[in-house]
């Protein structure tokens, strides 16, 4: 284990510099907001949770201990939002309309996708949304974020076998349920 | 085989899951809610005790503290000694050619009885005499380098007395007189 340039920041953060947390909010702030976006769907509201995500992660930064990795830690803030605010509003997020994800999600990169590449898309992130929470949030970690099953474990707070079990179970339902629906 | 093709190509997908740009004024909208941080005494001084620290070091600029730090434990190790660094030398030099020497003190009220000297540092816990009760003698045999030795008797852990039978005896320098004995090769003495 040996110190980051996160560590290096947060010391810096600790010692009073404000200014130095928004390095941290800058390079880490498209993964949160992607996962409140994935989670509640609204733009606007996704926004507010990631805020509250990394203000929650400030007040608590005393606790972060160096050498691990930060993105898991703030992750699993962001996760333990992301679920409360589905708790508390009884609200299913998750968009089941696949031809809105379509529509909606891709339009600002339509001239560079075929149609069919975006249907397929669309296929998929609809499937993504019927996953567990955290069936779908390892899977997404794995893949779409490049991080290690050890740093999974600790972003999603389960065990390392944990999460290689979510990931396969979540393959498996992925690959049925687009071979259902496609 | 099919199947794992078509988990390759979910995988292939799900890695070019579109991201979208959270809003412009995000950084902003963050910071400024925030209030600086102090951290107190106790934090700072936990944090650093679990901040990974890296330790650069040349070996031969080691050289003259591996120096340093053998001749401390040497040091340390010969004052533990029970004995004088003086004696241990003696010692290992003459190790092959100690003499048995026995000593013997007539002193049937004694509780307890030492014998004490140069050769043990004058420590009154390393030579305990023993009570013959036949003889009514306090007696230890000590195997001793040759050369000469001051020692005298410890009766009780308080008396010192030289020894009545012996025929040396030198001044300690603070009005009391300590017997003397000689050693030789090849010879034993019997006080």
């Amino acid at each position: 284990m040996k110190i980051t340039e996160d560590d290096a920041i947060i010391d810096k953060v600790l010692n009073g510099n404000v200014n130095a947390y928004g390095m941290i909010v800058e390079k880490y702030q498209q993964p949160i907001y992607n996962l409140m976006l994935r989670t509640v769907g609204s733009e606007d509201k996704a926004a507010d949770l990631a805020q509250e995500t990394f203000i929650r992660a400030y007040e608590k930064l005393d606790l972060f201990r160096p050498g691990n990795k930060f993105f898991s830690w703030l992750y699993a803030i962001g996760m333990n939002l992301a679920r409360d605010s589905i708790r508390k509003n009884k609200i299913f997020y998750a968009i089941d309309n696949k031809n809105n994800l379509a529509l909606n999600d891709r339009i600002d990169e339509e001239e560079h996708n075929p149609y069919e590449e975006r249907i397929e898309m669309a296929h998929l992130q609809y499937a993504l949304n019927k996953l567990p929470f955290k069936e779908k949030e390892a899977i997404i970690l794995r893949y779409r974020e490049g991080l290690s099953m050890k740093d999974i474990a600790a972003a999603l707070e389960i065990s390392v076998s944990g999460v290689k079990m979510r990931i396969h179970r979540g393959l498996k339902k992925l690959r049925k349920i687009l071979s259902e629906e496609g | 085989m099919k199947r794992e093709k078509e988990f390759e190509k979910i995988i292939k997908m799900i890695m070019q899951i579109p991201v979208k740009a959270p809003p412009g004024d995000f950084v902003e909208r963050v910071t400024e809610r925030l209030y600086p941080k102090q951290l107190s005494f106790w934090r700072t001084i936990y944090r650093k005790a679990f901040t990974p620290t890296t330790v650069s070091f040349t070996p031969g600029k080691l050289i003259p503290s591996a120096v340093a730090v053998v001749t401390l434990f040497f040091i340390f190790l010969v004052k533990l000694s029970p004995v004088g660094p003086l004696y241990q030398v003696q010692q290992a030099a003459h190790d092959i050619n100690l003499v048995p020497v026995t000593f013997a003190l007539e002193a049937t009220a004694a509780e307890e009885v030492s014998v004490i000297g140069s050769f043990n540092g004058w420590d009154p816990d390393r030579h305990e005499m023993n009570l013959n009760k036949e003889t009514n003698r306090w007696a230890l045999t000590i195997m001793l380098p040759p050369g000469q030795h001051e020692y005298a008797f410890l009766i009780n852990g308080e008396k010192v007395i030289a020894d009545p039978k012996s025929t040396f005896t030198r001044s300690d320098g603070f009005g009391s007189r300590n017997s003397v004995i000689f050693t030789g090769n090849h010879s034993e003495f019997h006080l």
